[in-house]
């Protein structure tokens, strides 16, 4: 039936697989083809600012700044020559002015060289820079002497050609100076170029290196995408494969519900070929055409909302509509595939004619089987009555019969007759209840009940029948633990009943021992009925528990049974899914064993006493109770275990009252104001006003001197307040002369007890006014730090209620309240702790949802 | 415009044989640049002479900028070579100008003209002397051009001017 899912899984899980695996892929690849697009941008970024470098050496090779500086050089050696030219042909005085024109030019010349920013590695040259300084002070020792007259000038003159030979020396020193300057400037630069163009070439090779990188990469990322590619190929063909070779139908059908493709079990079921189906409406062509509107409906609604159409399994169960016009049934589930904007649906089909045509028969077949059980169990019930009736009234004849003074031979004769009758009637009952287990058409009954307790009062019925064999029943017990547990009480008897029934028959003055045992902690019970009889062969221990068998033996009176009691209580133990066993040792025993499973069951989860109700004699009670609660609690306790009850609030009203009317027992409140209980206890007994009635105490205080106290008033039995139901019934039992013993009744926490005796509507209205009476007194004492008569005895009676919801500090906080004088602090802090107790026990019972 | 270069082209011829064998001594104000346009057709051609004066009444120019000579900033004032090749009537072509210490440069005109040559008497204000590379010269902005440019400029200065020709156009 799962198979269409979990193809469709299979095939789901191979897409995932690629996808997740094309998606890893394409991560990476992003990742390292982003990173190295960064590299190479870096690259070319700092290829081009090396190029840039490049390019500016490459105009620095011209080195202007140094062919400056060589002309200057040149050009002042020039000019000294000149000027030492014109000084000699000046000598004539002739030319003055233009020696003076040449002087100023050299003066300008050498001015630059001073001055400008291009020489300042000349000035600071050691050599060159003292040659510079001493053709400047020359010149500037000759400038007031060109400045001045033609005369002077004259004069001067063979002094300044002297001068300009050592000028010359000077001269020359610069221009040495200049050439080496140059030779150092151009070797520099030579070197910085060589350096740039060496780290241009390395930045290129990295280049390429990472261009090659990316081709790499590119290659690679090809190379996988092939791969993926191929991968994807055989998942492809695998689906294909996957859907050519199902089973059901598959269908794929688009957003529009045109078919798509479908496979070749589709043409199968539905006989549609290929072409004809493709592109055709899915719904013209498969669905019947009242589902029509239903089919469109719901895959509107799918793809407008996303909503599915199926029926939680994803299966959906419809009729479909082959080529040939057939309706079927089919079983379909539709899923969608959507990837980006492309959706599509994929729904499997699967005929289920057949599966539905065998549902119907083996529902027909089991309703069959049913009608012929049910007729069975009716023909038991008529037979049982129409034989057993008959019967009945033979033997019933018979023992009247006997009953008639009848002569000696006709008392024989009737008794044979009814032994007889009583015979046929046991054989009969137990073939009936053999069909009965057999049918299964009694119910088991399960319920909780005392194991001891059943055990020893059937072995002590049976105590008279081991007596009528001089045989002694003894029965041994080992029940750790509680006695109670879960059973089919009446089948555990009647099997019990079987085996210590075929042990006393059995046995002649022997021993019948009767064990019990529960081992520690265990839900089984094991038990044991050993005799001392004649035995059986190991052969024979088989075949007992079969029908109709019993055993030759040598004695040969109504021991012959129908053969089928064991038959009955093996059935019996297996139904109740138990164990039955047999040891025995020719002449010495038997020993059969029962493995039953009965589980403990705590008090608490013991029914309330409502069976109680079947075995107690109502009686008439009063209830003397001054609070609210504690006295609808106890009318509604006797009132749920049948009794009629009556309630006096106070003692003066109970007097009045048992002056009034007789009552059975009289409950009788200690604590009450005004008249108190051994005030009213003892008014009623001077008056003499319930002779013969005992009157119980119900006191809130535990503490024993008081339980003398009152005990010496007069009372029959205290109980302490809270009281429980078992105590309650007890007491009524014991003080009313009750016969039958109660069975043992379980207590339940106060706080249930109490809800469940008023109703919880009831209850919970009790609860909340208590609450509300609480927290109203307490405001009132934390406000006011002092507390009025009014509010103490407010406080006796809260702690009344507060006594019966079973909340103790809650109660002597209470109490302290009541005895409080003037002098005494009052409890507020253990109050208020108390109180948030209390709060926290009620509060479940409080809200109206219970668990 | 054209009257006054006409004008002037008359007085030239007029005072040529003056000018060319006067003395600096016998003027009243001293020649400082001699601009000479020969004639294509063999003729006498065209030479102007101006002094201080006569450039400072032509309208003057006024930059700052650094140059390889100096150290910090320098403020040429003098007249745009433009204006004075225009007095001649020269817009373009090829003119070879020639300094005191017989340094000469070529300059080609509307190169120059475009680069914003000035031929400056005043440096910071004050005239130059022949020590201090006057009293004219050809600078340009130079900071007002790229380093390339600049470099090329610096060379295409002279000190000294004396003289401008300008050259025959070579058809």
């Amino acid at each position: 039936m799962a198979l269409g899912a979990d193809r469709g899984e299979a095939g789901h899980e191979i897409g995932r697989a690629s996808q997740l695996q094309t998606r890893r892929a394409t991560v990476s690849t992003r990742l390292a083809l982003s990173l190295t697009i960064v590299f190479l941008a870096a690259l070319g970024a700092l290829t081009g600012f090396l190029g840039r470098v490049v390019l500016n050496e490459l105009d620095n090779i011209g080195t202007i700044a140094t062919e400056r500086l060589t002309w200057n050089l040149s050009q002042v050696q020039v000019e000294h020559l000149q000027l030492k030219e014109l000084a000699h042909l000046a000598e004539d005085g002739e030319g003055l002015h233009v020696l003076r024109l040449k002087f100023n030019i050299f003066y300008s010349r050498v001015a630059t060289l001073r001055e400008s920013p291009m020489f300042a590695e000349l000035r600071s040259d050691t050599e060159a820079g003292e040659a510079l300084d001493r053709i400047q002070a020359r010149i500037d020792h000759f400038v007031p002497i060109v400045d001045g007259s033609d005369r002077g000038l004259l004069y001067s003159l063979p002094g300044f050609i002297l001068e300009l030979q050592d000028n010359g020396h000077d001269t020359r020193k610069l221009v040495r100076y200049g050439l080496l300057a140059e030779e150092r400037a151009s070797a520099a630069k030579k070197r910085h170029l060589s350096l740039t163009l060496k780290r241009l070439a390395w930045v290129l090779l990295v280049l390429v290196m990472a261009l090659g990188l990316t081709a790499l990469m590119i290659w690679r990322l090809f190379h996988r995408s092939q791969m993926l590619s191929a991968a994807n190929t055989i998942t492809t063909t695998r689906m294909r494969a996957i859907v050519s070779s199902s089973l059901d139908a598959i269908l794929m059908i688009d957003v529009r519900g045109r078919i798509m493709s479908i496979n070749e079990a589709a043409q199968t079921i539905f006989g549609y070929t290929s072409q004809e189906a493709l592109g055709r409406r899915m719904v013209d062509l498969i669905v019947p055409d009242n589902w029509q509107r239903f089919m469109m409906d719901n895959m509107t609604n799918f793809v407008t909302a996303g909503e599915g159409m199926s029926d939680g399994q994803g299966r959906l169960q419809m009729k479909a509509k082959r080529k040939s016009g057939e309706i079927f049934p089919v079983e379909l589930s539709v899923s969608a595939s959507q990837a980006g904007d492309d959706m599509v649906f994929v729904s499997f089909l699967r005929d289920i004619t057949a599966r539905v045509e065998g549902e119907a028969a083996l529902r027909r077949a089991r309703d069959e089987a049913l009608a012929g059980e049910r007729a069975k169990a009716n023909l038991l019930t008529v037979l049982s009555h129409e034989i057993r009736t008959p019967l009945n009234g033979i033997l019933g004849s018979i023992e009247l019969l006997e009953t008639t003074g009848m002569l000696a031979e006709e008392q024989r004769y009737l008794r044979a007759m009814r032994i007889s009758g009583e015979l046929l009637l046991h054989h009969v009952n137990e073939v009936l209840e053999m069909s009965r287990l057999e049918a299964g058409a009694t119910p088991e009954q399960y319920r909780v009940f005392d194991l001891l307790q059943m055990v020893q009062g059937l072995v002590d019925g049976q105590q008279a029948n081991a007596l009528a064999h001089d045989n002694q029943l003894r029965l041994r017990c080992r029940l750790p633990g509680s006695p109670f547990c879960l059973g089919n009480v009446e089948r555990i008897q009647q099997a019990l009943l079987n085996l210590i029934g075929n042990a006393l028959k059995f046995t002649e003055s022997g021993e019948i021992t009767v064990e019990i045992e529960r081992h520690n902690d265990s839900d089984t019970v094991e038990f044991r009925v050993g005799d001392t009889g004649p035995g059986m062969a190991k052969t024979d221990l088989d075949r007992i528990f079969e029908d109709f068998v019993t055993l030759d033996s040598s004695y040969s009176r109504q021991r012959e049974g129908t053969g089928l009691g064991l038959a009955i209580t093996q059935r019996v133990v297996e139904n109740m899914g138990g164990e039955i066993s047999v040891e025995s040792e020719l002449g010495e025993g038997s020993l059969f064993t029962i493995t039953l499973s009965l589980p403990l069951v705590s008090k608490r989860q013991t029914m309330p006493s409502k069976k109680g109700l079947d075995t107690v004699v109502p009686k008439r009670i009063l209830v003397v109770e001054d609070n609210d609660i504690n006295r609808m609690l106890l009318e509604k306790m006797l009132q749920r275990q049948g009794h009629s009850v009556d309630s006096a609030i106070g003692g003066a009203e109970g007097v009045h009252a048992v002056a009034e009317k007789r009552y059975d027992m009289v409950l009788m409140d200690i604590s009450m104001p005004g008249v108190d209980g051994i005030e009213a206890l003892s008014q009623i007994r001077s008056r003499k006003l319930a002779e013969g009635v005992e009157i119980v105490a119900l006191t809130a205080h535990a503490a024993g001197d008081d339980h003398e106290r009152i005990m010496g008033a007069g009372f029959t039995e205290v109980l302490t307040k809270p009281v429980t139901q078992a105590e309650l019934a007890k007491v009524i039992d014991r003080y009313t002369h009750k016969a039958k013993p109660l069975e043992d009744v379980p207590d339940d926490s106060d706080i249930q007890q109490f809800v469940a005796a008023l109703g919880e509507e009831r209850a919970r209205g009790y609860l909340s006014d208590f609450c509300q009476d609480v927290a109203r007194l307490q405001h009132a004492l934390d406000t006011t730090g002092r507390v009025t008569d009014a509010q103490q005895g407010e406080a006796h009676r809260l702690a009344g209620s507060a006594a019966v919801l079973g909340l103790a500090a809650l109660r002597v906080c209470m109490l302290e309240i009541e005895a409080a004088t003037p002098d005494t602090p009052l409890p507020i802090v253990p109050l208020a702790k108390a109180w948030s107790e209390a709060g926290a026990i009620l509060a479940p019972h409080l809200d109206g949802d219970r668990a | 415009m054209t009257v006054f270069v006409l004008l002037l082209r008359v007085m030239a011829i007029a005072l040529t044989p003056a000018i060319v064998f006067a003395s600096p001594s016998n003027l009243e104000a001293p020649v400082l640049l001699v601009v000479e346009v020969p004639d294509q057709v063999g003729g006498d051609g065209l030479i102007v002479q101006f002094t201080l004066d006569d450039l400072q009444a032509l309208p003057a120019v006024s930059f700052e900028t650094e140059t390889i000579w100096f150290t910090g900033s320098q403020r040429f004032t003098g007249v745009p070579l433009a204006v004075v090749m225009q007095q001649v009537g020269i817009t373009e072509g090829i003119i070879e100008a020639s300094g005191s210490d017989d340094f000469s440069i070529e300059l080609h005109m509307p190169t120059a003209t475009a680069a914003g040559a000035i031929i400056a008497y005043q440096r910071n204000g004050s005239p130059m002397s022949v020590r201090k590379k006057g009293p004219l010269r050809v600078v340009y902005p130079f900071d007002d051009f790229p380093p390339l440019k600049r470099d090329l400029l610096f060379d295409n200065t002279i000190w000294h001017l004396v003289r401008i020709v300008v050259k025959p156009d070579m058809k």
